[in-house]
This record gives C-alpha cells, sequence and structure tokens, in this order.
C-alpha cells in the first residue's frame, strides 16, 4: 500500500522590515562625539567607562555623552526613551552610539 | 538592537555591545530590523560571572578594538532570500518526509505537525469571513507579517480543528498588540504566553474548564494552546537553538488553555475575568498573558474565608515577593490566581466578591522594603519615594523611610487577576506569576463569521467528544 503524499505551504510570514539607507562608516573617530545607549543591565556602566579611557588613547578629540543623557532603553520608559533618542542625539551632537548591553 | 535601530534611523552610526551566548540573537534580531550585523561587536564571556580583571582586560584588549572595527567596517547588504507566496508548495513528500523537512527548516516544535496542504488550510478559512490576505500585524523580532492565512496555516499544523479559526485569529491579533510586547517574548527568564478564554464559544468548541483544565488531554485546550507556541516560532522568528530568536535560560512548555467555568462564577454572582476587563457577559474573549512560574497548590478547608484567604495570601507572598522590585522597575504587574469552584463558592458565600479578594490579598501580602530590592540584579534600582511622587506607585510603599517596613507584594488590586476554573470537587487554588510589561494581559473579542450557527449544525463540529458525559 503506497502512503499518500503531502504537498505543502509555507507557516511562516512575509518579511516586512525597512532596510536602512547605506551610509558611510567611521573609521576615523578622531574628533567625534560618541554617544551610549544602556539597558541598565550588565555592568554597562563600568564597561563604558573603560571603553571612554581606551577610546581616548586611540583616538584625539573625542567628546563623549553618558548613557543618563539618553535614558534608560530598556526598563518601564522604554518606549518613550527610544521615541526621544532621535531629538536627543541631535540636541547632543552625537556623530556615533554605543548600544549595549545585550546579554 | 532597537535602540541601535533608533539611533541609525535619525542617521547616527551604531554598534551594539552584545556578549559570546547572544551574538547569534543578537544577528538574527539585527535582521529582523534591518541593521547591518556587522555592527555588533562581541564580549567574549558571561559578564555577570566575571572578575574585574578579567572583564577590564577584556574590554582593553577585545571589546574596543571590535567596537572601532564596527564603526569602521562596509555596510554590507541585508540579505533578503526569496519567500514563497502563500499558496505555494514548498515541499512534496509522504507523511514521514513532511515531518523531517519541517524539522530541518525548524517550522516544528519538535512534536509531529500535521501537514499544512492547501485543503487543510481551506477547511480552517471556512471558519472565518475574513479576508485570508488580512494582515492581522506585525511580529518583532523577524518584523514578519501575521495574516488570516498564515493563522491557518500554523493551526493546521498544531493539530487544531478547523471550527476553532476565530479563536486562533483573536489569539494572534491579541500578541500583535504593541501594549504585549512580543519584541519580548525570546528573553531570559523564558516566559510562555497562557490563553484564558472566555464566553460561550468554551462550550461549543469543548473547552476544559473543569477538572485537569490546564492538562493536555483536551484537544481544545491543548491544541490552540500549542498552536500559540507554533505560531511564535513560525512568523514571530521565536526559536530556541538550532535557531535563534529566543534565549530563555530554561524555557517552559506551550500552556493549555485555561477555559473560565463560567456557570460557577454565574452561580455565586462572580464576573467573569472577561467582565472584568470590560466584556458584555456572554461575549467570546480570549486573553493572553505572560506565566513565568506556577506556585505550588494552595490546599485549603474551612467553611468562613479567612482560612482560605490567609493561605492564598501568605503564597503570594513568600511565592510572588522577589518580582515586587522587578514588576515595579518595569512598571507592570499581573499574577493570576486561579480558584476551583469549591473555593470560589465558599469565599461567595461568606461574602467576598472578586473585588473584595483581590484587596485582601493587596492588603495582606507583605514583603520587607528593603528585602524586595534585593531581588534587583545589576544596577537596576527602584526607588520607592520617587515613584510615589510621580505618581506611578501608590503612597503604600512609602509609608516611612524605614527600610524594613512592610510594602505590598502586589503592586495594586487591578492587577492581580481572579479565574474560577478546575476540579469542582477539590479545594484548591494557584498562583501564576506573570512578568511585568512582557506578555502584559491583552484580551480581544473573537469575531465569528455570519454563518457560524449554521457552521455549528455541521456533523463533527466541535469533535467527537463535544458534550460527551465525560466532559466535566
Amino acid at each position: 500500500m503506497t502512503e499518500p503524499h503531502y504537498a505543502i505551504v509555507w507557516p511562516s510570514g512575509r518579511s516586512v522590515f525597512t532596510e536602512l539607507p547605506v551610509r558611510e562608516r567611521a573609521p576615523d573617530l578622531n574628533g567625534k562625539t560618541i554617544g551610549f545607549l544602556w539597558d541598565w543591565f550588565f555592568r554597562g556602566d563600568e564597561l563604558w567607562s573603560v571603553v571612554k579611557q581606551e577610546l581616548s588613547r586611540r583616538f584625539t578629540g573625542l567628546r563623549f555623552v553618558d548613557h543618563e543623557v539618553f535614558g534608560n532603553t530598556h526598563g518601564r520608559d522604554e518606549h518613550a526613551v527610544l521615541d526621544a533618542l532621535a531629538e536627543r542625539l541631535r540636541a547632543n551632537g552625537v556623530d556615533a552610539v554605543i548600544s549595549g548591553i545585550g546579554a | 538592537m532597537r535602540a541601535s535601530l533608533k539611533a541609525e534611523q535619525a542617521g547616527v552610526r551604531s554598534v551594539s555591545v552584545v556578549t559570546t551566548a547572544f551574538m547569534a540573537h543578537a544577528q538574527a534580531a539585527a535582521r529582523g530590523l534591518g541593521i547591518r550585523t556587522s555592527a555588533i561587536a562581541e564580549y567574549p564571556g558571561v559578564i555577570p560571572t566575571e572578575s574585574p580583571a578579567d572583564f577590564d582586560r577584556k574590554i582593553r584588549t577585545l571589546l574596543v578594538e571590535r567596537i572601532i572595527d564596527g564603526f569602521a567596517a562596509p555596510m554590507e547588504a541585508i540579505e533578503r532570500p526569496p519567500e514563497p507566496a502563500p499558496r505555494d508548495i514548498v515541499f512534496r513528500g509522504d507523511y514521514e518526509a513532511v515531518q523531517e523537512h519541517c524539522l530541518r527548516e525548524l517550522w516544528s516544535d519538535g512534536l509531529p505537525v500535521t501537514p499544512p496542504t492547501l485543503a487543510a488550510v481551506e477547511r480552517f478559512l471556512r471558519y472565518t469571513d475574513r479576508d485570508p490576505a488580512e494582515v492581522l500585524g506585525v511580529l518583532l523580532p523577524e518584523t514578519r507579517q501575521a495574516t488570516v492565512w498564515n493563522v491557518a496555516v500554523n493551526g493546521a499544523m498544531a493539530g487544531c480543528r478547523p471550527e476553532y479559526m476565530p479563536v486562533l485569529i483573536a489569539v494572534v491579533e491579541a500578541i500583535c498588540e504593541p501594549g504585549f510586547h512580543i519584541e519580548h517574548g525570546g528573553s531570559t527568564p523564558g516566559w510562555e504566553p497562557i490563553i484564558l478564554l472566555n464566553g460561550p464559544i468554551i462550550g461549543q468548541l469543548d473547552f476544559n474548564h473543569g477538572q485537569g483544565v490546564t492538562r493536555v488531554g483536551r484537544q481544545a485546550n491543548s491544541s490552540v494552546g500549542r498552536f500559540l507556541r507554533l505560531y511564535m516560532r513560525n512568523v514571530a522568528g521565536l526559536r530556541v537553538a538550532p535557531g535563534t530568536g529566543d534565549k530563555a535560560t530554561f524555557g517552559l512548555m506551550f500552556n493549555a488553555v485555561l477555559a473560565e467555568d463560567e456557570a460557577a462564577a454565574r452561580a455565586i454572582a462572580w464576573p467573569t475575568h472577561a467582565m472584568e476587563r470590560g466584556f458584555a457577559e456572554g461575549e467570546n474573549v480570549v486573553e493572553v498573558r505572560s506565566m513565568h512560574g506556577v506556585a505550588p497548590i494552595n490546599f485549603t478547608e474551612g467553611s468562613t474565608a479567612e482560612p482560605h484567604l490567609s493561605v492564598i495570601a501568605d503564597k503570594a507572598q513568600r511565592f510572588l515577593c522577589d518580582w515586587t522590585a522587578p514588576c515595579i522597575y518595569m512598571g507592570g504587574f499581573h499574577h493570576l490566581l486561579v480558584l476551583s469552584p469549591a473555593i470560589a463558592e465558599v469565599l461567595a458565600r461568606n461574602g467576598m466578591t472578586k473585588a473584595g479578594l483581590r484587596d485582601y490579598l493587596y492588603r495582606n501580602a507583605r514583603v520587607g522594603a528593603a528585602r524586595a530590592k534585593a531581588y534587583l540584579v545589576d544596577k537596576v534600582e527602584v526607588d520607592y519615594h520617587d515613584l510615589v511622587r510621580r505618581g506611578l506607585l501608590s503612597p503604600d510603599f512609602a509609608l516611612s523611610d524605614d527600610p524594613d517596613r512592610l510594602i505590598p507584594v502586589l503592586l495594586n488590586r487591578e492587577g492581580i487577576g481572579v479565574v474560577v476554573a478546575g476540579d469542582p470537587g477539590r479545594n484548591q487554588s494557584r498562583w501564576y506569576a506573570g512578568l511585568h510589561i512582557m506578555g502584559a494581559p491583552t484580551s480581544r473579542r473573537i469575531r465569528l463569521p455570519a454563518n457560524w450557527e449554521a457552521l455549528r449544525r455541521e456533523p463533527g463540529f466541535g469533535g467527537p467528544l463535544l458534550n460527551s458525559a465525560a466532559a466535566s
């Protein structure tokens, strides 16, 4: 006796993410303003302190904007913090951000 | 990653710091958000258990270089593999071959799936008058469309009966709501959604609300519960290894649907759970909420209310106190108490309403203020007085500055869900711990097709055990 055969369809859904525009990367951080976005977990404040020291040894003229300026990216106010982020980045002249900690 | 996305959308370059164990997860999340995966810098290790010396060394010698590389790396294009159209046949084979294929493609939850053929899907579509192409929402982390069609596909795969389709659609609508926070569906506490069900549909589709209500065994409760986890895997993209997206440290088995014993609630003049959520009596409603732990059973006895109440409050105090401060921190709270009809009846007989029960539990389940904060991890902090001043917490949490003062374990009365279900012949109740804002309780009205009553009269509707003597 032959087994029945099945022709099946795809169980997932159409991917609808928006691809971000291609932009210049930043190999040269000299003179740049770097912000830190933090979720208040995993010793991110200690990590940021060391990162700032090391980046300052490698590049000149750096300016840093600490995480308190932006707010907690994971807590009760996550959505509000992220909604306000663009404006806070602009207001503080941030050129690049380090975001963490995924762990 | 969501913060990085916002920065990138604002035209600011970003690099995300992620530990080794989360790299695959982060790369999957990044792809789902349209972020180049080169913008992820790996910290090699487990930060919470790292010695200060190793932590410092790894940052200075490894992480900083990776951060710099992340800023300097060329912007590679995000691969978009071709996707089948809904009705495309993606595989042909016998039953065994279909199972192997679904396992390989990570479309399976590890259990055999019913092959989702076009005929199987069409059978589900008979039980809705909504367009199969209708988009119910978009689910993170993979940013994929939830549609009526793929609800039917996954319903078939999960072993649901086609007539469950209106329930399945409502469940997916619920998890698509922003307030449900599906984006946290892969978080490490490994919460599992549980579906609460109210309305005449319980009896119409033979959902169990009595003895063994949340045990697998009744087709409706079991398969609809399985459907939700399968859907979260296949459409939201929440998969444990060898997949990505789900970083549950341990995880939980999918939950069978918890249907309320509405007759028992009516008999004691208690509102049903859906009525307390603002729906009219007799409406068909699903609610989806997270749970990340079940307390041991409360065995209580006595013909007055107090012996039952004191034990239930004590269990809340002992089982839920470590989540008081995290819930305050995250700004959300929803624990669920399930009472067997016998317990609900004795409470009601002694004048207790659901609201009165909540009030008793809120006032009597207590924990020391400082002790509650001891359960917070890392740099997370809770300032009770500040939150009270901002109107985000009841003044009951800041009646003094004494760190040993007692504060409520349960943040407020409204967040205590009460459902009557389970064996009516047993004197038991049970707490389910919800996970703050993650999987916040989200209710949806179930929309039935116009011809629902005609469909109900068709042979076989509801299954072979519908209205059987075995049903409780």
